[in-house]
């Protein structure tokens, strides 16, 4: 037989080693892309938050970053603190921390807190510049991330030159050249991207 | 899916799961990981594969559970069925009770899928009653395996507190440390975290006691009481399947201690009848995860998690298994048929080469390719996991504890995740 004093010793040691160990470590930061590699454990995930609303069992919002998306759930019970700090818009760059585990085959991330939620950047301050024909080539990678883009509103197309993108929400004018600040989203129903409009303005070359 | 791309898969899966099942101390869930990042455009085909891989590893790791990690006869009492059958020669009976076990098992759980789904889902809704009393029964299972250590008196319920509160602390610390692999696939703290407490302690273990493995008789059939009572611990083994694949966090072991709660110390005598129980609840359990997840879209396995990733699964409802379940169920058949065969055909050649090679270098090579995988798959957190795991692991053999309390290292987690305290 093993002794067992020196044998249970040695293993309470390691156990309380190993918890020490863990202290207050941050979780570790990863892309969407490669979210699925961290399954089971606790993570830290930066991208833009899209299609938030409020949940009877918590908060949920979508994060996405070019073609990857993550789901996001706010406990319920900390959800209740997002009352009090900075209320999430869709567009804001964020990082949730909590742990990723797969629900009904989709990767989704439980926070515990609203606190588990930082936002990098607002959506009106991360609103870059770019041209239609940029999001056009490839609308996936733009997907759900604030852009200011400009080109003329005819027959619910936003269009530039030969690039043009379905408009969505928003007070777009039945015709005319804008700039407009908002997002790119799939819409099922049309099979395409949508432009939602936070802001448009009429726009003069 | 057609025929022909099913069959294919079928028979890779089937290949390379009765090769992967003879690594010691590879998990089935860590083969699905490794099949995902290297073929994850491959859909369905891919999802058959692995549920063929899964069977026929499930059928070929009996030959090492059996041959590796033998107690020294110190340790004897505390032995594990197929140990004790195979320190007295009869290493070829356990593998062919287990395989006959496992075959019987399979079968008896895709013949009753159908009841199941009745039991679970409409008109039982037994999955929906669970879910809000999933604490209890946990708390219950927990509080039912410390009642067990009673009848050994105080002394022994003491040591398998301890045993378990020390699995317990340390599936909730693994689960919060930060392991990545070394190779481009997903990692998991559960590789170091179960071949630390299960894995490399019997392993350990032969090397300390130098245990004298004799040469193997050949297989015979059991006598007629034998068979009875191996018959019916493989209908309890895969109902006990059945009530374990619904919660989460539930091993074999659990199925297996539940399966035999109602024994006979006569039956004890002989191990077959255990082996013929732990057999089918371990192929039961990859196909009944199917069903779980079919009912209620919650993977209950790695297996179930893969095949949800590769193909999507929509609930079953009504009428008959819906047609990805039907391909899965035949591939599991098909690969569980073949690798029975081809197993029973492989455990004679075994035993002679074992009959000449050392005990305690095949351990040493054992322990050392389990290691390794854990560096490889899961770095050196991974490998941090495993040394304390080893280390708790050893406790259950030095106390003369049984190892089922260390299940507490996922059963208690879950209990906490369900309680909102983890």
């Amino acid at each position: 037989m093993l002794p067992p004093r020196p044998v249970l010793a040695s293993a309470i040691l390691l156990v309380g080693g190993l918890a020490w160990s863990l202290g207050s470590s941050p979780p570790p930061v990863a892309s969407l892309a490669d979210a699925a590699l961290w399954e089971g454990q606790s993570v830290t995930l930066e991208g833009w938050v899209s299609d938030v609303r409020p949940a009877a069992d918590g908060t949920r919002f979508t994060l996405v970053d070019g073609a990857h998306s993550v789901a996001v759930r706010i406990a319920a019970a900390g959800a209740d603190a997002i009352a009090d700090g900075p209320a999430l818009s869709t567009g804001d760059r964020v990082q949730a921390s909590g742990r990723l585990s797969r629900w009904q085959g989709q990767l989704r991330l439980d926070a515990e807190d609203a606190r588990d939620v930082k936002t990098v950047a607002s959506a009106s301050a991360s609103a870059g510049a770019t041209t239609l024909a940029e999001v056009a080539a490839d609308p996936a990678a733009w997907q759900g991330r604030p852009v200011v883009v400009r080109g003329h509103v005819e027959k619910g197309r936003l269009a530039d030159g030969a690039h043009s993108v379905a408009v969505g929400g928003g007070a777009w004018p039945a015709e005319g050249v804008v700039q407009a600040r908002g997002l790119l989203r799939w819409d099922g129903h049309c099979l395409c991207h949508r432009f939602d409009a936070r802001e448009v303005r009429p726009w003069t070359p | 899916m057609d025929a022909l791309t099913a069959a294919g898969a079928t028979a890779v899966g089937c290949l390379v799961g009765m090769a992967t099942g003879l690594v010691p101390g590879l998990h089935v869930n860590t083969l699905c990981a490794v099949g995902l990042s290297l073929a994850p455009g491959m859909g369905p085909t891919l999802a058959v594969g692995l549920c063929a891989m899964a069977v026929a590893h499930g059928f070929a790791s009996h030959l090492p559970s059996t041959y590796l990690g033998a107690p020294g006869e110190d340790t004897l009492l505390s032995a594990m069925p197929a140990h004790r059958m195979l320190l007295a020669g009869k290493g070829l009976d356990a593998v062919q009770v287990s395989l006959d076990g496992a075959l019987a098992g399979l079968v008896l759980a895709v013949a009753l899928l159908l009841p199941y789904k009745w039991v679970l889902g409409e008109p039982g809704g037994l999955l929906d009653a669970l879910d809000g009393l999933m604490a209890w029964v946990l708390a219950t299972v927990l509080v039912f395996l410390l009642a067990r250590e009673t009848r050994r008196g105080l002394r022994s319920f003491l040591w398998a507190v301890v045993v378990l509160a020390l699995a317990a602390i340390l599936g909730l610390v693994a689960g919060r440390i930060e392991v990545a692999a070394l190779v481009p696939v997903p990692a998991s703290a559960l590789l170091p975290l179960l071949s630390g407490l299960f894995g490399a302690p019997a392993l350990l273990e032969t090397l300390r006691s130098h245990p004298e493995v004799p040469p193997q008789e050949p297989a015979r059939p059991p006598p007629t009481a034998v068979r009875r009572r191996c018959r019916r611990g493989i209908v309890s083994g895969v109902l006990a399947a059945a009530m374990t694949s619904v919660l989460p966090g539930m091993t074999s072991a659990i199925a297996a201690t539940a399966a035999r709660a109602g024994a006979s110390d006569r039956a004890e005598h002989d191990p077959r009848p255990v082996l013929a129980t732990l057999g089918a609840i371990g192929l039961a359990q990859v196909v009944l995860a199917f069903g779980v997840l079919w009912l209620s879209l919650r993977a209950r396995s790695g297996l179930a998690a893969a095949v949800q990733q590769v193909w999507a699964a929509e609930a079953w409802t009504l009428g008959a298994p819906p047609v990805a379940l039907r391909w899965l169920l035949v591939a599991a058949l098909g690969s569980g048929v073949v690798a029975h065969l081809g197993v029973a055909a492989m455990a004679g050649p075994v035993a002679l080469w074992m009959g000449r090679a050392s005990p305690r270098w095949l351990s040493a090579s054992a322990l050392a390719i389990v290691v390794a995988l854990v560096a490889l798959l899961s770095g050196l957190p991974g490998l941090a996991i495993f040394v304390t795991a080893t280390a708790v692991g050893l406790v259950p053999a030095a106390t003369g504890t049984s190892r089922i309390h260390l299940t507490g290292c996922l059963l208690v987690p879950v209990l906490f995740y369900r309680l909102g305290w983890a």
